[in-house]
């Protein structure tokens, strides 16, 4: 009875219904008027409906999507009577924008509420597998199907919580659209003179990851597969390296850890690498540099103080998502660029060397750290950033050869690998056995062309991500002397490729 | 509260109100500060003026008179409002006799604005509680709207039957009365404004964003809307950074104001909207917004630059006035600060606790931070510069990045620049054609950016020589001049330059001297206060301890634990704000200590005058003055003390004799190619009677690495120092008892050995150290230090009468 009646009615009717059971007490605690509306909506959430055009406007639906902009917190009363024509009912400020006055008079009671606004965006780069998962397998929203950019739009949602979110987290959103009332007559504080969609929550979750423990077979699949699409073995390890890697420490002055960006050189088409990549991992966010791209679009967010609104930045996604910059489809020689391409330039530099972007406030910048793999993919070497890890890749390179559950099975594993990473420890003995080999190492090196503690602090995040390889929870001189190992080869193939196509790296 | 226009609710009068009135009555009239003056009943004769008509009002005196009338205040702001503006209105009235003015004063609206809160709020703590309190916030000002007036008390004049109806108070709406006074008229909505008889009062809508410190990482700036009214307006320009005081207040819904009773009147707009549909019609339906915006009414404004809090200090803000400023627990912190006895050390951790040794780096680094005390002439007007300035010239990866790299995070106001990625222009300043106006306007560059912090610049050495001449001026006179395209300007660069150099070639050569190994031009090396040399020592126990620091980064992953400093950020930033505002003087002892330390440098330069790159100038002079004045601020102390002056003395000696002495290569072979040149002369020279025999090299008995024979300077100066001692001191007890001849090198060779007898382990050892002392003598003779009484093979030294050995 109570499902259909959920269904049938307007949620804020409902809420209505439920204020009026107990007004007084309601208006006394509100938190435990809230809980029990959010008890009531429960078994509707469980089964609602993702959001598209479709959807009609009173239905409770569901939403993924990544806040993009935190606008302050705006006021609302509790709860209301209206009287009109004699009649008196009581009606609760909840998913409201407004009251229904005509002809009716409206008296406040009880305190008022802070709602926190933000500005929600579909997630950028979201993959195709991801979101049908997201979407569901059932027909009844086949309809519904499509990229999540043609399914939302950019809205404004409004939780009544306690926490703040920080900007660029992935949330679950669950609620109703509301429309938006603009107000004529000129109270001009309206802080979003465009007017978006209206979204009141109702409740939110927080995006799960599944935690298992990663099977050392899977990982052996997951290589092989990589390999045989690749053809080189030692490449496949450094793009699953690459895959598994994720940013959650920022010593002074160096390379965060535990962050790999790539530079796969020796492409001339993207297209099949990239499919690899969105195959494995659900947020992808693909690049494709090209003179006009980095003149006109900027790729870190300005505020806008005439509007007073934050653009999103190219680059401005949620943690975890792997950003390719593919500089395949650049022309040959130079090319004029104007407008924001040298501060597009120092962004990619940036974001791929420290993990920051700068978000442009006009009268301070403010960095904001980030954790987004990165993947650059060039002709020959990257032409904007010197990448620490330079891969040279042979040609003729084939789609995975996996069935869908083996797919399936990846994903998890990988992003279990990437949670786990910080895991991997470095115990007292093994250390010295690390410090020794590399005192020994030092020595070799010319101290005129490389930097001894760069080179060990790679040659430390090179370890951990091989341990993470091959499942062991630590990191040990064998680890070390296959980093070593791995190093060799790279550099190896990379010269000969180079020489065979007269580049200098 | 407030009296609704023309309603038919009986209207009660807010006791509490009443009171406050009375007693801020009281506080204006009564309140004296320590020197008994009435300020408040003198500064509100001002308000007499036409122009005037805010009066400027420290909470602390308010406290300090009646601590309930201040809770009261603080608590009930926005309700006890209008109480505290009559009493004002009250006692103005009162003190004024000539009839004209207050005929005048009937009529204007005056303002009390409030400032000092005790208690600074953030703007992201402001919540619907706090609407009606007073509070105090910080923001910086994104926008500012025209000024426009706004009408504080309207006069109407009733359309039916001509009644004046005066003194109608208007709630940020446009609010006509609801009745006409007139008992007999029955008209209730057709009145007109009287503009001449109405007041108004200035007002400007500004908007304020959180400022970057104060945020939480990782969020968005928030921002606020701030109604500013009277004699604030105009104040502030974007991108000032202000203190607020005043109180949050909510937009009024007019509906909302709709006492019991009433209808919410839709509206005129109605019937043309209807057709509209969707949003449009929505309101005309009788639609109401339910939510609130909040908006900070201000009561006072000022910029934060001159108060503590913010960190940029003018510069003559006199320490007591900062310290009387400053709150128990900053008074506290700072005290004992002062008083550390290792205060260097620990500031140094503190400011640079990832970096591994360079200690003198870092104290170098920190006397810039505090700097000297700049210096003006009074009648010619020339000013002293009291910025310090420092280079650091080295290997690559040692740190010098770092060191800039923290410096700049660090301060306050710092701009990190690339001397590649530079022109002059970028680095002064540059002219450059406005788009919307096409006039020529300049654009500031670093060192203008810098203004009162540090212009760090990587890699100065590869600056284009003609751009190195742009920054003379700057860093000299502390002005960058500017003629171009009509645009004649003098700007002040009052900042100090941190530079980062590399080597010539890649790699520091120890046995040149800095001016080889360096391609900076003379000027621009002098300009610099000091120099440092930062070597790659190729050796196990470096590289043992950075990879010791780098795993170390590797492991702390639980929670990155910053690394212990002895004191927080944010307290050594207070502590060299304070510090700053200190200009101490030099004592005579001081003086003197001075004087003798520059006779004693220049001295030391006129012996090598060869190889001298750096000469020793006046320059150098005044960089000690400046470094005794920042090591003074150092110990926030107001006189500079002889202990001061040698310190910093040490360091600029430091600092020059790692620039002038190079190691010292006690090799023979470069002798023996020496006399290769004058064999092959002497062969080739057929009108040489003589031939010149050709000395047979030594013949090496025991083999010697030859990269042993190498020595640092300062262990050359020890060995020497040693042997010149023992002579002398020999001399001394020989000389009192009979004719003393002198030493035979042997002699001095075994006496050298047998002291460090201890030290030696193997025979290779003991050879090396023979052959180095018996180099080190051959040496000092060349060097004309020992003179041979008797040449030959075992020739007999003395120590040569005027030499003296300077102890360091």
């Amino acid at each position: 009875m109570v499902k259909e009646s959920l269904e049938n009615t307007a949620a804020a009717h409902v809420f209505d219904r439920i204020f009026q059971e107990n007004v007084d007490e309601h208006l006394k605690a509100p938190s435990t008027f809230i809980a029990k509306c959010r008890e009531r909506f429960s078994e509707v959430i469980e089964t609602c409906p993702p959001h598209s055009p479709s959807t009609p406007k009173e239905q409770v639906v569901r939403l993924r999507c990544m806040i993009q902009d935190e606008l302050g917190p705006e006021y609302f009363p509790i709860g209301a009577k209206i009287n009109g024509e004699g009649v008196e009912s009581y009606h609760s400020g909840f998913l409201r924008d407004s009251w229904m006055t005509f002809e009716k008079t409206v008296e406040i009671c009880g305190k008022t509420l802070a709602r926190q606004r933000y500005v929600m965006v579909p997630v950028p780069g979201a993959t195709e597998w991801w979101e049908n998962e997201w979407m569901g397998s059932e027909e009844l929203y086949s309809a519904a199907r499509g990229p999540p950019s043609k399914r939302i739009e950019k809205f404004l949602a409004k939780f009544v919580v306690d926490e703040e979110f920080k900007p660029n987290t992935i949330l679950e959103l669950y609620g109703v659209f509301v429309d938006p009332v603009k107000d004529e007559e000129g109270i001009e504080e309206e802080c979003h003179k465009e007017t978006i969609p209206c979204f009141h929550v109702i409740t939110h979750k927080q995006p799960e990851v599944d935690h298992q423990e990663p099977k050392e077979i899977t990982i052996k699949k997951l290589n092989e597969a990589l390999t045989t699409s690749l053809g080189d073995p030692n490449a496949a390890n450094f793009l699953l390296m690459n895959l598994i890697s994720t940013t959650y420490s920022r010593p002074a002055a160096s390379l965060p850890i535990c962050s790999f960006p790539l530079n796969l050189c020796g492409l001339e088409n993207s297209k099949r690498i990239v499919e690899i990549i969105t195959q494995l991992l659900p947020k992808v966010l693909h690049v494709k540099l090209t003179p006009e791209l980095i003149s006109e679009t900027p790729f870190a967010p300005i505020k806008n103080y005439e509007t007073e609104t934050l653009r999103q930045g190219l680059l401005q996604v949620a943690p975890g998502t792997t950003v390719i910059f593919d500089e395949t489809s650049l022309p040959e020689g130079n090319f004029q660029v104007t407008n924001y391409a040298p501060a597009n330039c120092s962004t990619m530099e940036h974001v791929l060397l420290t993990q920051q972007i700068r978000y442009d406030f006009g009268y301070y910048q403010l960095p904001f750290d980030v954790d987004t793999p990165i993947i650059v993919i060039s002709k020959g070497i990257s032409r904007f950033i010197k990448t620490p890890w330079r891969v040279a890749l042979p040609p003729g390179i084939t789609g995975l050869p996996s069935t869908s559950d083996e797919l399936i099975d990846f994903r998890q594993t990988i992003q279990t690998l990437k949670t786990k990473l910080k895991d991997i420890s470095i115990n007292m003995d093994e250390a010295k056995g690390v410090q020794e080999a590399f005192v020994e190492l030092a020595k070799t090196l010319d101290p005129k062309k490389e930097d001894k503690s760069q080179t060990f602090h790679q040659m430390l995040i090179l370890c951990r991500l091989i341990s993470a390889l091959h499942g062991k929870p630590s990191v040990d001189l064998e680890s070390w002397r296959e980093a070593r190992k791995f190093e060799k080869e790279r550099l190896e193939t990379l010269n000969e490729w180079a020489k065979s196509v007269n580049l200098i790296v | 509260m407030e009296e609704l226009a023309g309603s038919n609710v009986a209207k009660y009068e807010d006791i509490e109100g009443i009171r406050t009135q009375n007693e801020f009555g009281k506080f204006l009239r009564d309140y004296a500060d320590e020197t008994g003056v009435h300020v408040y009943q003198k500064a509100s004769i001002g308000l007499l003026e036409p122009e005037r008509n805010t009066i400027f009002i420290d909470l602390a005196h308010v406290h300090q008179f009646s601590a309930s009338l201040y809770t009261a205040i603080s608590l009930h702001y926005y309700r006890l409002y209008p109480y505290i503006c009559s009493a004002l209105q009250l006692m103005v009235l009162d003190g004024c006799s000539n009839s004209d003015h207050r005929q005048r004063l009937h009529k204007k609206q005056l303002h009390v604005a409030f400032n000092n809160h005790s208690t600074n709020s953030k703007i992201r703590e402001l919540t619907a509680e706090s609407v009606g309190c007073l509070v105090q916030i910080r923001g910086q000002v994104i926008r500012t709207h025209p000024v426009h007036p706004e009408l504080s008390q309207a006069t109407f004049v009733c359309d039916e039957c001509g009644v004046t109806i005066r003194d109608v108070k208007q709630q940020f709406r446009y609010t006509q009365p609801s009745k006409c006074t007139n008992a007999h008229c029955l008209n209730r909505v057709r009145f007109s404004l009287d503009v001449d008889d109405s007041s108004f009062v200035d007002f400007q809508k500004i908007r304020i964003q959180e400022q970057a410190d104060e945020l939480p990482r990782g969020s968005i700036p928030r921002a606020l809307d701030v109604i500013v009214r009277g004699e604030l307006v105009e104040r502030v320009q974007p991108g000032d950074r202000i203190t607020l005081t005043g109180t949050l207040m909510a937009i009024p819904d007019v509906g909302m104001f709709s006492t019991p009773g009433m209808r919410a009147d839709p509206g005129k707009g109605a019937k043309a909207k209807l057709d509209e549909g969707g949003i449009g019609g929505l309101k005309s339906l009788g639609v109401r917004e339910l939510t609130y915006r909040l908006s900070f009414l201000c009561s006072n404004l000022q910029n934060s630059a001159t108060t503590f809090g913010g960190q940029e200090l003018a510069d003559s803000v006199d320490h007591f006035a900062l310290w009387q400023s400053m709150t128990h627990d900053e008074q506290k912190i700072l005290k004992a600060m002062s008083e550390d006895r290792d205060i260097e050390k620990n500031l140094t951790d503190s400011i640079f606790p990832n970096i591994y040794g360079g200690d003198e780096i870092k104290v170098g680094v920190l006397l810039m931070l505090f700097g000297g005390v700049g210096k003006r002439a009074g009648k010619e007007g020339t000013t002293l510069r009291g910025d310090i300035n420092v280079c650091l010239v080295g290997d690559p990866s040692t740190a010098k990045s770092q060191v800039l790299k923290r410096v700049e995070e660090f301060s306050p106001r710092a701009v990190y620049t690339s001397g590649k990625a530079s022109s002059a222009a970028g680095l002064t300043a540059a002219v450059v054609k406005d788009e919307e106006s096409m006039d020529f306007v300049i654009e500031a560059g670093a060192l203008m950016l810098a203004d009162n912090g540090v212009c760090c610049i990587d890699e100065f050495d590869k600056m284009d020589p003609k751009d190195q001449v742009a920054i003379h001026e700057a860093m000299e006179q502390q002005t960058i001049s500017i003629t171009k395209a009509g645009v004649k300007a003098t700007l002040n660069a009052r900042a100090s330059i941190l530079a980062a150099a590399n080597p010539i070639g890649g790699r520091y050569d120890r046995s040149r001297s800095l001016k080889h190994n360096i391609q900076l031009s003379a000027p621009i090396m002098s300009r610099f206060d000091l120099f440092f040399v930062l070597i790659d020592e190729c050796n196990e126990v470096i590289d043992f301890a950075i990879a010791r620091r780098i795993l170390d980064n590797h492991r702390n992953i639980r929670g990155q634990k910053l690394r212990e400093t002895p004191y927080p950020e944010d307290d050594v930033k207070k502590y060299i704000a304070f510090a700053r505002c200190f200009k101490p003087k030099i004592n005579p002892a001081a003086a003197e200590t001075l004087v003798a330390s520059y006779k004693k440098l220049r001295l030391q330069d006129s012996n090598n005058a060869a190889t001298s790159s750096w000469r020793i100038t006046v320059r150098q002079l005044e960089s000690l003055v400046r470094l005794s004045e920042a090591l003074a601020r150092l110990k926030c102390s107001s006189e500079v003390t002889p202990a001061h002056v040698n310190r910093a003395a040490q360091l600029l000696m430091k600092s020059i004799v790692r620039v002038e002495q190079p190691d010292v290569l006690l090799d023979e072979e470069m002798e023996q190619i020496d006399e290769f040149f004058v064999n092959e002369q002497g062969q080739g020279d057929e009108n040489m009677d003589t031939n010149v025999p050709p000395v047979e090299p030594e013949i090496n008995k025991h083999q010697i690495d030859p990269s042993k024979l190498k020595i640092r300077y300062d262990v050359f100066k020890h060995i020497a120092d040693m042997l010149v001692l023992h002579m002398q001191s020999d001399q001394e007890t020989a000389s009192s008892e009979e004719e003393w001849s002198g030493v035979k090198s042997s002699q001095l060779v075994e006496w050298y050995l047998s002291v460090l007898e201890s030290e030696i382990e193997t025979e290779e050892q003991y050879h090396e150290q023979k052959t180095i002392c018996e180099r080190v003598i051959r040496r000092l003779t060349a060097d004309r230090i020992l003179v041979e009484l008797e040449p030959g093979e075992n020739p007999v030294l003395i120590v040569h009468p005027n030499y003296v050995v300077e102890m360091q």
